[in-house]
C-alpha cells in the first residue's frame, strides 16, 4: 500500500514538472514570436509608409511571414488615415492578391478563419470585397458575421445597410434591431 | 513643394503610436521640413523649450502630459508662445474641438486623416510666417 502511495505521489510529481515545463517551453516561444514580430515590425515600417506615399513597393522578396506583418501594419495605418492614402492601400492590398486570398479564406471550413478573414477585408479597404462581405453576413457563425459586419462600416457599404438593419432570419442574430430602415 | 536645405523650418511632431509618427514625420521630411519627434507630451514640452521648432503638431491622448496641456503651456511660456499648434487627434465632439481651440491651438485636424492634408496645413501655417 506505502509503495502504491509513493508509486503514486512519484507520478504527480513527475506530470506536474512536466506541465510546469512544458508552460515555459510555450512562453518561451510565444515570447520569441512576439519579439520577431517587433523586430519584423520595425524593418518593415518604411515599407509600409512606401505604400502610403504611393511609391513603387515589390514584396516578391518578402517572406510569407513579413508579407503578413505587412498587412496587419498597413490593415493599422488604414484605420488612421483616409483619403488618397487609404486608395493607395486599398490598391497595394487588391494589387498583391491579399484581398483575393482573404475573400478565399472567408469560404473556410473553419469559422475563426472566415471570421479573421472578415475582419482583415474591412482593414484593407477594398470595396472589391463588398459582395463577399454581405454574403459572410449570412454565415451560421456569429463572430463571422460580427466581423463583417463591422468590416462593411469601415468600407462604408452603403448597400450593407439595409441587410443588417433588416429583421434577421435566425433568432440568433447579432443585429437584433427589429423593423426596418424607415 | 518643397524647401531649399539650410534655412528648412523645424516641426516638432508629437505621437504616442509609432507608426503614425513615422508616417507623419517621413511625409514632413520629405516635403522639405526638419523634423523632430516626441512619443509623450513631457518629452514635446521638452523639445519645445529646447529647440523652439517653428511648429509643433500634437497627438491630443498622449502619455504623461495630454496634447491640450502641452498646448496651454506653449501659450503660457513667454518664449514659446509664438509657436503654431496642430492638434492631431481622434476625439471628433464639438467639445473637444472647442476644448483644442480654447487651449490655443491654431488648428485641429480629426483621425482618420490624409496626411497630404496635413501637409498643406502646416505649409499654409508656416506660409504666413
Amino acid at each position: 500500500m506505502i509503495a502504491f502511495l509513493l508509486w503514486c505521489s512519484l507520478a504527480l510529481a513527475a506530470a506536474g514538472g512536466l506541465g510546469v515545463c512544458v508552460l515555459a517551453a510555450r512562453r518561451t516561444v510565444v515570447a520569441w514570436k512576439g519579439r520577431r514580430r517587433l523586430e519584423a515590425e520595425g524593418r518593415l515600417l518604411l515599407t509600409a509608409i512606401a505604400v502610403v506615399e504611393g511609391d513603387a513597393v515589390d514584396i516578391a522578396c518578402l517572406s510569407e511571414a513579413d508579407s503578413r506583418v505587412l498587412a496587419s501594419q498597413l490593415g493599422r495605418l488604414g484605420g488612421s488615415l483616409r483619403g488618397t492614402s487609404t486608395e493607395r492601400i486599398a490598391r497595394f492590398f487588391e494589387s498583391s492578391g491579399f484581398v483575393e486570398r482573404e475573400v478565399r479564406a472567408l469560404k473556410s471550413l473553419r469559422a475563426w478563419r472566415r471570421a479573421k478573414a472578415a475582419f482583415a477585408l474591412g482593414d484593407m479597404g477594398s470595396p472589391d470585397a463588398v459582395p463577399e462581405l454581405l454574403e459572410a453576413l449570412r454565415d451560421p457563425d456569429s463572430a463571422v458575421r460580427g466581423a463583417a459586419a463591422r468590416s462593411l462600416g469601415r468600407l462604408r457599404a452603403a448597400t450593407a445597410v439595409a441587410p443588417i438593419v433588416s429583421p434577421w432570419p435566425s433568432a440568433s442574430s447579432p443585429f437584433p434591431l427589429p423593423g426596418k430602415l424607415y | 513643394m518643397s524647401i531649399e536645405s539650410g534655412s528648412r523650418p523645424v516641426v516638432l511632431v508629437a505621437e504616442d503610436d509609432p507608426d503614425i509618427l513615422q508616417l507623419v514625420a517621413f511625409r514632413l521630411e520629405r516635403a522639405g521640413y526638419e523634423v523632430i519627434q516626441a512619443t509623450d507630451g513631457e518629452e514635446a514640452l521638452r523639445l519645445v523649450t529646447e529647440r523652439q521648432p517653428d511648429l509643433a503638431v500634437l497627438d491630443v491622448m498622449m502619455p504623461k502630459v495630454t496634447g491640450y496641456d502641452v498646448t496651454r503651456q506653449i501659450r503660457e511660456n513667454q518664449a514659446t508662445t509664438k509657436i503654431p499648434v496642430i492638434l492631431l487627434t481622434a476625439r471628433v465632439q464639438e467639445a473637444d474641438v472647442a476644448r483644442g481651440f480654447e487651449a490655443g491651438a491654431d488648428d485641429y485636424i480629426k483621425k482618420p486623416f490624409s496626411p497630404q492634408e496635413l501637409r498643406s496645413r502646416v505649409q499654409a501655417i508656416l506660409g504666413r510666417r
